[in-house]
């Protein structure tokens, strides 16, 4: 039997100490790699929310296939997802039916690329790397659907996400007006945007011995869990948006 | 040590009625009964392991999987709708 392999302390990095969303020396040193089967973390039930939201994560993919989950709130109340080498962003409307805006550019050339999907409550919005790339009418406010969320994965633990994921973000604003400034050329201290969830992947980490906890760094104290993704070195990637 | 995630884990499908049967103090992922992925109609679970450390439990035959794949053959089935949506449930 291989040994366990167990660390206690943060999987460190600049500016992204335990307890630390960043800080003048910010920089991300760490991501989490989704293997498209089994991987995904748990981040609960407390970010089911009506009203404007904005989900802001960095992702690195390959794939071609069809809808992989790189976020899921709720039973499918909003997140991202992959198709056919494209990201969307989706989410349930007031009627409880499911829309999403699906980016008109293909990005799965295993490049990191930023994503800001935005739901103002009109209009559903993506940008890619800080400018608007596609939008519709298919915003509201939204509806609560309970179930755990995840980061890689359905709510059902299917549809999982085949890439690499950094710096996820969920705002309970519209953050339109800062896509530039988030999705620059590479990942930047959220602290000043006030995200209700930050998961900085990789840094503010611990494996604890039999799971992954990711210390959320936004306001709501959602920290993700996760014994799915292997112990170190396996996880986290030292690969991040540079 | 490198970086060798994942190419270099296998995966077991096993099938659900093996579960209790399935010693997760081994070095196995998901570390817990509570975070497996299971196909569609619930019949089947997947467990994975690094290469080279199959667990016991698989080795001495209390565990027969239903298959041993690779990852890009695991991927592969996991893209069938036995155990994925196809689709995400748009509604027009």
């Amino acid at each position: 039997m291989p040994m366990q392999i167990s660390i206690s302390n943060a999987i460190g990095g600049g500016g992204g100490a335990q307890g630390s969303g960043g800080g003048s020396s910010f920089a991300s040193t760490n991501s989490f790699t989704f293997d498209g089967n089994s991987d995904y973390v748990d981040i609960g039930t407390s970010l089911n929310f009506v009203g404007n939201k904005s989900v802001s994560m960095w992702i690195k993919f390959t794939d071609s296939g069809g809808y992989r989950v790189a976020l899921n709130v709720g039973s499918d109340a909003y997140g991202m997802y992959s198709t056919a080498g494209k990201i969307a962003f989706y989410h349930k409307n007031t009627a409880n039916a499911y829309k999403d805006v699906v980016a008109s550019t293909i990005t799965n050339d295993g490049l990191w690329h930023h994503y800001l999907g935005v739901n103002d409550g009109t209009n559903l919005k993506i940008y890619i790397d800080g400018v608007l790339d596609n939008s519709n009418t298919n915003g509201s406010v939204g509806t609560t659907l309970n179930a755990n969320g995840r980061i890689g994965a359905r709510w059902n633990n299917s549809n999982v996400f085949s890439g690499s994921i950094d710096e996820i973000a969920i705002f309970d604003t519209d953050q339109s007006a800062n896509a530039s400034a988030i999705g620059g050329t590479i990942p930047t201290d959220l602290s000043s945007y006030s995200p209700l969830a930050w998961w900085r992947m990789g840094e503010a980490a611990n494996y604890t011995g039999r799971e992954w906890v990711l210390t959320d760094q936004g306001s709501g104290g959602n920290d993700g869990f996760s014994d799915t993704l292997p112990a170190p070195p396996a996880q986290p990637s030292t690969d991040v948006p540079s | 040590m490198s970086h060798i995630y994942p190419q270099d884990f296998k995966y077991g499908v096993i099938n659900t009625v093996d579960l209790a049967n399935v010693d997760f103090d081994e070095t196995i992922y998901p570390t817990s009964p509570t975070s497996l992925r299971y196909s569609l109609d619930g019949s089947q679970f997947l467990i994975k392991w690094e290469e080279g450390h199959q667990p016991e439990f698989i080795n001495n035959g209390t565990v027969v999987p239903a298959s041993i794949l690779s990852w890009a053959d695991c991927n592969a089935l996991m893209q069938t709708p036995a155990w994925s949506e196809p689709e995400p449930p748009i509604e027009e």
